[in-house]
């Protein structure tokens, strides 16, 4: 057996002891220092996400209680504006409006709709004849109308059989928002009561 | 007075040699609960650290998330709200009040002048065709019309003196001018 002197037990300890040393720095120490410091930044990065969610849940309140503001001017630009063309029923409410103004009406033509980035545009012809002040009336409902029309061209003349009154050609643009789904029209709301049809549409009225 | 130690060296050196021992077992002991330490405190703030962001996980998860989602949505509506609103005031300003523009006309037309067309195309030219029975009333309506600051460019195209059966020697005019 090797005899060993005091110098070389203490030199053998020391180098034990550095190689532990060194060894749990290099193998758990050093590994644990760099997991350790990066779920520190991983966790001061998410610490802000609470910061964020504050913020968050109050820009979210502000932001609900903005567009429960705009929505009662939605409602009136959906009005102005619809989804639809809706001819239907703006051929119900100008027959009401013709009436009101003891005008006759001779065509009523709806054109081609120009497609616009967010809207179309729909030009709609019509003739009518009747007193000069009864169709500045007119008119003066017309572009009254909920929905937005824009009269854009207008010819006036006076009527070949009756003297006394004019003619009125009208172009009046009416406007319609793009959709997705195409033209989205609206029939709920419209009852004509009483009518079941007829058995021979051919049949004269 | 000088203390005399009469106790063998070997005996002394064996005693120094266990102090020496005690010593060093100590300080390795020392050495190695200090290291048990520092890994136990590693493993704690590591556990520790672990959970709290796991817990914050949870929380982006379950509310920042929905949250993001939501307020991504609204602003969504809100400018779609809002483009829709800008494009009816857009449409509602260029509106041409046609039924004031026919009826000013009818007020500028002076008492003797009778038109019989009126034209009013998109492009906001306007083409008026009337009868008046002299040339001063034609000026007169053009002073009007030229006067009003609703029109502008107000010119005479021509002027005619066919007289038609039954309306004796009326001038028949035609107007083009712009609407402003």
């Amino acid at each position: 057996m090797i005899q060993l002197n005091n110098r070389e037990k203490r030199f053998i300890i020391i180098g034990i002891i550095i190689i532990v040393v060194s060894l749990a720095y290099a193998r758990f120490f050093y590994p644990m220092y760099i997991t350790i410091n990066a779920l520190v930044d991983e966790f001061r990065e998410k610490q802000t996400v609470l910061r964020d969610l504050e913020d968050i849940q109050t820009k979210v309140k502000r932001l609900e209680g903005k567009i429960d503001n705009s929505l009662k001017s939605l409602e009136e630009v959906e009005q102005s504006i619809p989804y639809g063309k809706n001819i239907h029923k703006l051929l119900l409410d100008l027959e009401t409006l013709l009436n009101k103004h003891d005008l006759k009406q001779h065509a009523f033509a709806p054109q081609d709709a120009e497609a616009m980035e967010t809207y179309y545009i729909l030009p709609i012809n019509i003739r009518v004849s009747g007193k000069f002040e009864d169709i500045i009336g007119f008119l003066r409902d017309w572009e009254n109308y909920q929905r937005l029309v824009n009269i854009t061209e207008a010819k006036l003349y006076p009527d070949d059989e009756n003297d006394s009154n004019i003619v009125g050609e009208f172009v009046a643009n009416i406007y319609i928002f793009k959709t997705e789904e195409g033209f989205v029209e609206n029939f709920e709301g419209f009852t004509f009561e009483g009518d079941t049809g007829r058995l021979d549409p051919f049949a004269p009225i | 007075m000088h203390e005399i130690n009469l106790l063998p060296d070997d005996y002394l050196a064996k005693v120094r040699s266990k102090t020496r021992k005690v010593f060093v077992i100590s300080m390795a002991m020392v050495l190695v609960a200090f290291l048990i330490l520092l890994a136990a405190t590693a493993i704690g703030r590591y556990h520790k650290l672990k959970t709290e962001i796991v817990y914050y996980d949870t929380i982006y998860s379950e509310h920042f998330l929905p949250l993001l989602k939501k307020e991504e949505e609204l602003l969504k509506k809100e400018k779609d709200i809002s483009d829709k609103y800008n494009v009816y005031l857009e449409l509602k300003q260029q509106k041409t009040s046609m039924s004031e523009i026919l009826l000013q006309l009818a007020k500028l037309t002076p008492e003797s002048v009778r038109l019989v067309y009126i034209d009013i195309r998109d492009d906001k030219s306007i083409v008026v065709i009337g009868q008046a029975p002299s040339d001063t009333v034609i000026a007169q309506f053009m002073v009007n019309l030229g006067k009003a600051g609703n029109f502008t460019d107000v010119n005479l195209d021509h002027i005619t003196t066919e007289s038609e059966q039954g309306k004796g020697n009326l001038f028949t005019f035609q107007l083009t001018f712009f609407l402003k």
